[in-house]
């Protein structure tokens, strides 16, 4: 089977767990899931080892500013008052990550020959999951 | 609706005034996507930037006169001059209280950059194998604008002067980005407005080109009180 285009990505903000507004205007996004695993190999292992650590994930995304886009309105909400948010990326209708965040970063870049152009940092207080549902 | 062009975004960058005393000024329900009555703004647009370090008395008419509400029962947002309470208020509202005017000097905006950084604290413990944890820190403001000189705005009339002067003196300023190009003088869901220090101050001319500039600003506080910065509460206020 083709890959699939990478706009059938869908992201999704929320306040609370439930992933009701699809973030308008997105133009890219990066989830980037992460196990950390610890080592204990001991000195007369023959083969490595190593044991399961913290579910971390890298989490980015670029849209273009929309002022009436509730999922926007959230990411600049959290930004500004220090508070967190849900995201959701389903990759495609039955499968995507989500994980509870601090919006770390957001950069707005306006000029007179584009639109204005937004990107969004999250970090997670919490464990990523894989999802089959939005 | 669409993206927002950036060429309606319109930067205005100015000094703040001396505090000015304000008595009974009526305020409006603001519109929007908020509950209703629960959000009210000072309807002279030119005395909405308040004092943070002043006291504030709102009052409220139900028909049969004016009294004081209970500061506990709302809240106030010093950089839109907006009263939001904490329960639904279908009443005549007025405030009384100090502003800072403002003295805006320029809309010849080319580019902005607006980064709002939160500092992100490590908070993970020993214990959580499965989870990292972060609280939030400290929130900032930081970024560019770039702008044309102009004969409306020349070297020696106004804003190349006032800008030089804002980032020698190190002068604690305001700075507005309208997101939605309203230029009507009221401010849009898309406002952000902060007090703000310019630091570095570029100049660029060439013959085939109009002098541009870059002024760099960062986030401050007004008097070590209240916020810095924020959106415009019909954003916060989602």
């Amino acid at each position: 089977m083709a890959a699939l285009p990478a706009n059938t990505v869908d992201v999704y903000v929320e306040t609370s767990d439930s992933y009701s507004h699809l973030l308008g205007e997105c133009t890219s996004v990066k989830f980037n899931p992460k196990r950390e695993l610890l080592d204990d190999t001991e000195f007369n292992d023959t083969a490595p080892s190593s044991v399961a650590g913290l579910k971390v994930a890298d989490i980015s995304m670029e849209f273009n500013f929309n002022v009436s886009d509730t999922a926007q309105g959230y990411l600049r909400t959290a930004n500004e008052n220090g508070t967190a948010v849900y995201v959701k990326v389903m990759l495609a209708s039955n499968y995507g990550y989500k994980c509870q965040c601090l919006v770390s970063d957001i950069s707005h870049d306006a000029a007179v020959k584009d639109l204005i152009k937004c990107s969004a940092t999250l970090s997670p207080i919490g464990a990523w999951s894989a999802v089959t549902s939005v | 609706m669409s993206a927002t062009p950036g060429v309606v975004t319109i930067a205005k960058i100015g000094a703040v005034g001396l505090s000015t005393a304000f008595s009974q000024e009526a305020c409006s329900l603001l519109g929007g996507g908020e509950s209703s009555y629960l959000n009210y703004k000072i309807s002279a647009n030119a005395k909405s930037l308040w004092d943070p370090t002043a006291t504030f008395v709102v009052e409220v008419s139900y028909g049969g006169g004016y009294t004081t509400a209970d500061p506990s029962t709302y809240t106030l947002h010093h950089l839109f001059g907006v009263i939001t309470f904490n329960d639904a208020t279908d009443a005549l509202v007025r405030v009384t209280g100090k502003y800072l005017p403002t003295y805006a000097v320029t809309t010849a905006c080319e580019k902005i950059n607006l980064r709002l950084p939160l500092q992100i604290l490590e908070a993970t413990t020993m214990n959580s194998l499965y989870a990292p944890f972060a609280i939030a820190g400290r929130a900032n403001a930081e970024g560019t604008i770039d702008f044309l000189e102009s004969p409306a705005y020349d070297w020696g009339t106004s804003l190349d002067v006032e800008i030089a002067t804002y980032v020698e003196n190190a002068t604690t300023c305001y700075l507005e980005v309208n997101f939605t190009g309203s230029e009507s003088g009221d401010y849009p869901s898309g406002a952000w407005r902060g007090f703000v220090k310019f630091k570095d101050l570029t100049s660029a001319a060439d013959q085939n080109s109009v002098i541009k500039y870059t002024v760099a600003f960062q986030a401050q506080q007004y008097n070590s009180v209240g916020k810095s910065f924020s959106w415009y509460p019909t954003l916060v206020l989602t």
